[in-house]
């Protein structure tokens, strides 16, 4: 029997033959195939939480109807906005980080480097 | 009139996997496994449907024109339409787009199969022991152009054996293939040799062969229909690959499918059968996957093996030819340079009448015929007609010794 990592390892494993360049740099190529495999995942989940609410209706634990009306009252709604929020600021980090870039007030590794020689 | 493109609803989804037909062994898949494939398939469906068209576009408003201006003139080849399409950005998205949902369905797959390796070796052993339909040769030499290529960028190949009786790569291969189609060519990926079949019986009604070689079976589901619609003819079918006739055999026998025999062998030398001794020598899908040496030789040792006024029948994307726009042939020619299908370009530029005609037949007797994969499922669920070498429409050469 293969363990996890054989399974991972072969189930990963790239085809022979040099991998075709469709992008023009190898990040826009990794970020694709990161976007692509996000998206399977994401549609994963839904299909599995859908699954959930079927079967959870089925056995009358759930009205599904009931999710599409479902009212979270106003502590439960104000908690559920700031997840939101939250999975927002991770979304857009890499851009925010570039506008505080942009302020100026950064140094680079290198320069802290010289900077710190002298501390 | 707006000129937004409609996502086109009138589409159907394709099915689902669960859909596909489960015979004896078909891999067990948990929920998120079929989730998973169940994505996939759309995926390929959206992509066919929503950006695919924007490639015939792209050709003409920029590609073309770009071209004409720094040529004076149109693109001689589809090699030079190739490079000319290789710098545009919006094409060069979709090939990427493309290469990776390929290679997503590899990973989806292998996933799938390898985690029950020894029980799908087991399933499959405990059809196939005993059985004198699958003859296997563990001295067979893979020949070079499988074995120094991952076609369909899969890992592994046909051949990989991690453990003896292996039948995951081929447990592999069937599963994805549903999802690949999107069903279009029905739920055990029968469709094409149902096109066949209904071909046959319409050209040549009397026709009832005793013997039918198939070459380059792989998991004999093109094969399937025809054992099917000739009860009482015996059929021989060949691979290099033994998981895949492994796996052939025992997914025949369970579909109660038992006039098929399994044998390893490379169809370039077939000194183990007799002149003459087959009705019909056939292969589908396959002559892409050999090579320039390869390919004549497959095509003489089956007419050897062929009797008199037997049929030769290979199903295949259409050949190129002087009638076929350069700009349809590069988008046949894709999965050449893209899916690690590399003799696929030489192969479907090389006049098959002609080869065909040098092993012995008459040229002016073969029959070039268009056949459409035949679906259980509703119209319209599999890629378009866009989707050059990538839909269910081939064609058969047919050749009568």
């Amino acid at each position: 029997m293969l363990s996890e990592t054989d399974i991972l390892n072969l189930a990963t494993a790239k085809a022979k033959g040099k991998r075709p360049k469709y992008l023009n740099t190898p990040a826009e190529e990794h970020l694709l195939s990161m976007v692509m495999v996000l998206a399977e995942e994401l549609a994963v989940m839904r299909e599995r939480s859908d699954t959930l609410e079927r079967l959870l209706d089925r056995y009358g634990v759930i009205n599904r109807a009931e999710i599409e009306t479902y009212q979270p009252g106003k502590e439960t709604g104000q908690a559920r906005q700031k997840q939101h929020l939250q999975f927002t600021s991770r979304l857009l980090r890499s851009l925010r980080q570039e506008v505080d870039t942009m302020k100026g007030a950064d140094k680079s590794a290198e320069e802290m480097a010289e900077i710190l020689k002298e501390k | 009139m707006s000129k937004q493109s409609k996502i086109r609803t009138e589409d159907v989804a394709p099915p689902p996997v669960t859909e596909a037909i489960q015979h004896g062994v078909y891999p067990d898949m948990v929920h998120d496994e079929r989730a998973r494939f169940n994505f996939q398939a759309c995926l390929y469906k959206a992509i066919s449907s929503e950006v695919s068209p924007g490639n015939p576009l792209t050709y003409d408003k920029r590609v073309l024109p770009k071209f004409k201006k720094e040529h004076g003139r149109v693109p001689k080849s589809r090699h030079e339409v190739r490079r000319a399409m290789t710098n545009d950005p919006f094409h060069n998205f979709w090939g990427a787009l493309r290469r990776n949902t390929m290679e997503m369905r590899q990973v989806n797959g292998q996933l799938v199969t390898l985690r029950q390796l020894d029980r799908l070796a087991k399933r499959a052993d405990k059809i196939n022991t005993d059985s004198d339909r699958l003859i296997l040769d563990d001295t067979l030499e893979i020949p070079y152009y499988v074995a120094e290529v991952d076609h369909h960028c899969m890992p592994g190949s046909y051949y990989r054996e991690l453990v003896p009786g292996d039948v995951s790569q081929a447990a592999n291969y069937d599963a994805g293939f549903f999802v690949t189609t999107g069903g279009s060519i029905g739920g055990l990926c029968d469709g094409g040799g149902k096109a066949v079949v209904n071909w046959l019986k319409t050209t040549y009604p009397d026709f009832l062969p005793k013997r039918v070689l198939d070459i380059g079976t792989a998991l004999g589901n093109t094969l399937l229909p025809l054992a099917q619609a000739f009860p009482d003819t015996e059929f021989v079918a060949l691979d290099i690959s033994a998981p895949m006739l492994r796996y052939g055999h025992a997914r025949a026998m369970s579909l109660g499918i038992k006039n098929i025999t399994f044998v390893q062998k490379n169809g370039e030398d077939l000194s183990d059968f007799d002149p003459g001794e087959f009705d019909m020598v056939m292969t589908s899908i396959f002559l892409h996957e050999l090579s320039s040496k390869a390919l004549p030789k497959v095509l003489s040792e089956g007419y050897r093996v062929l009797a008199e006024s037997g049929l030769m029948l290979h199903l295949e994307q259409p050949q190129y030819s002087e009638a076929m726009p350069f700009y349809e042939q590069y988008m046949r020619d894709w999965d050449s340079y893209n899916n690690n299908e590399p003799f696929w370009s030489a192969m479907h530029e090389t006049d098959l009448i002609a080869l065909l005609s040098d092993v012995g037949f008459d040229a002016s007797e073969v029959r070039v015929a268009s056949l459409k994969g035949v679906s259980d499922y509703a119209e319209g669920q599999g890629p378009t007609s866009t989707e050059h070498g990538r839909a269910p429409d081939w064609h058969a050469y047919v050749a009568q010794k």
